[in-house]
């Protein structure tokens, strides 16, 4: 009998490697977490507006020259046309990212049948895209959280530091949660006040992502004046819906919006209403990374007790 | 890739969302399986997104210059394989993906298949790029060899020669429990050939 090549395909190869299977069930078992919702389009769809609205622009270049040498024989000026608000609101969080400044975000509402509210204060360094955040809540009191390098170190408080089972006498810093909930297959959106908190700019990059952006109108606030834009995003089972207000210098002041999850599978069902004001903008203050001796990591999970649910899965 | 001659290329013609819907069905129907190559490649689904999102976006470009006899979807998986390796190189994403401890709301199911896939990904993470790449082409993807070899610009032993260390790597992190040994035999054998010779 002919020995199959294995160079030939994956159907010769289970002839001479049946080992080979535990290789392919682990890689599958190590993609089975994806995201529920996921836009893999975006870039498409973004790309492919932007082509929209080039090609008649450069198409205009022309036209713009003619028209530049009309203006300059008659002495007039043609005024340029408004961006769109869904450019404007696009600018604005790209601006907003270039300085530092100070936030506060307020949140209350309803999540898994539970009824939330937090205090949250810190602030945006934009040399790492960091952020420290100061979270208050009535049940738990003060929480310090650093954002940075898409990690998120949480400090441990006082009263509990170095006294957890486990958890080392020295740690101060524990690493944990996510930039990503979606990694443990929660919506995207779900984790929009999070992302809010932990990283604001992604809060921002995300409402930019809006499809519906539209001028609601004039808007004013503390020593500055601006425009608000109203957004909506939608997923399977969230939705989200607010605000987007932009001063006078193009930065986004402050961001405001209500997220209703019908997700009661992961139990974030609810209703939160969440308002983010930006201040205080071109402050530097540097948010760094705990010391690592600090930083207390979780222990990876028991592999024994892994290979048996992976055993489990596939049996 | 062959261009777009005098005949046989893709119609311009119907549009859903703004966008051609040949592609858009392609999409929808290849990129879920090439989502999930990517968190291999690239060890967690935030950046895996980003390279998929980036190669449908090139794909875009050319889909309209691309014969129709080509094969998207192996056209997409080499766009994948070149711009992480570009990515890679860069070392503008060199973090690890660093993880993440589940909310507690989420069900258990959830947190157990997260963290079976975690491991598993955190442990394909450590592995030299090249490595990875020929152990996710071949054991997921299911190409063979030659296929593989190909599209890293290898010869098929130096894909043999990868499969073999990435295998007995991925042993070492993750102990026999979960990589039993004896998988990948006769790339281990040919990978032994060729370290000995």
């Amino acid at each position: 009998m002919r020995r199959p090549d294995p160079t030939n395909g994956p159907a010769a190869d289970e002839a001479t490697d049946p080992g080979g299977r535990a290789i392919r069930t682990l890689l599958a078992a190590a993609s089975e977490d994806q995201p529920p919702t996921t836009d893999l389009l975006g870039k498409v769809r973004h790309r492919a507006r932007r082509r929209r609205t080039l090609v008649p622009s450069l198409a205009a270049v022309g036209v713009a020259g003619v028209l530049a040498a009309v203006a300059v024989a008659t002495s007039t000026v043609t005024a340029p046309q408004p961006a769109s608000a869904q450019e404007r609101v696009a600018a604005a969080v790209t601006r907003t990212a270039e300085d530092g400044y100070r936030i506060r975000a307020a949140m209350s509402g309803t999540k898994g049948g539970r009824h939330e509210t937090s205090l949250t204060q810190g602030v945006y360094d934009p040399a790492g895209r960091a952020v420290r955040m100061v979270v208050v809540t009535p049940d738990k009191g003060h929480v310090t959280i650093h954002h940075l390098d898409g990690r998120v170190y949480v400090q441990l408080p006082a009263e509990t530091a170095g006294r957890q089972p486990g958890v080392p006498e020295g740690a101060r810093w524990f690493l944990r949660i996510t930039r990503d909930p979606n990694d443990a297959g929660v919506s995207h959106l779900a984790d929009f006040g999070r992302r809010a908190l932990l990283s604001p700019q992604e809060a921002l990059e995300l409402a930019q992502s809006a499809t519906d952006v539209r001028e609601v109108g004039p808007v004013s606030g503390d020593g500055w004046t601006g425009t608000r834009f109203a957004f909506t995003l939608t997923d399977r089972q969230l939705r989200v819906t607010g605000s987007v207000d932009v001063d006078g210098d193009g930065r986004v002041r402050r961001l405001e919006f209500t997220s209703t999850s019908t997700d009661t599978a992961h139990g974030v069902a609810g209703t939160l209403h969440w308002v983010l004001t930006f201040w205080d903008f071109g402050i530097r203050e540097r948010v760094t990374l705990p010391p690592d001796s600090q930083v207390y990591r979780d222990p990876p999970p028991d592999r024994k007790e892994l290979a048996e649910r992976l055993r489990n899965r596939h049996r | 890739m062959r261009w777009r001659s005098t005949e046989g290329h893709r119609a311009e013609g119907r549009q859903t969302e703004g966008l051609d819907t040949e592609f858009v069905a392609f999409a929808r129907r290849r990129g879920p399986h090439h989502l999930r190559t990517a968190v291999l490649l690239t060890g967690d689904w935030h950046t895996a997104e980003d390279l998929v999102q980036t190669c449908l976006a090139k794909l875009y470009r050319v889909w309209h210059r691309l014969d129709t006899d080509v094969d998207p979807d192996g056209y997409l998986r080499r766009m994948l394989v070149n711009t992480q390796r570009s990515w890679w190189r860069a070392r503008w994403r060199q973090e690890a993906p660093v993880e993440v401890v589940p909310d507690r709301a989420i069900e258990a199911d959830g947190q157990e298949r997260h963290a079976l896939a975690d491991t598993v990904r955190r442990a394909l993470a450590a592995l030299p790029a090249r490595q990875r790449a020929v152990l996710v082409l071949r054991y997921f993807e299911d190409l063979p060899e030659a296929q593989v070899a190909d599209l890293l610009g290898c010869s098929v032993g130096t894909v043999k020669t990868h499969t073999s260390r990435g295998i007995r790597r991925l042993r070492e992190l993750l102990g026999d429990e979960l990589v039993p040994a004896g998988s990948g035999r006769v790339n281990d054998l040919a990978g032994q050939r060729r370290d000995s010779g």
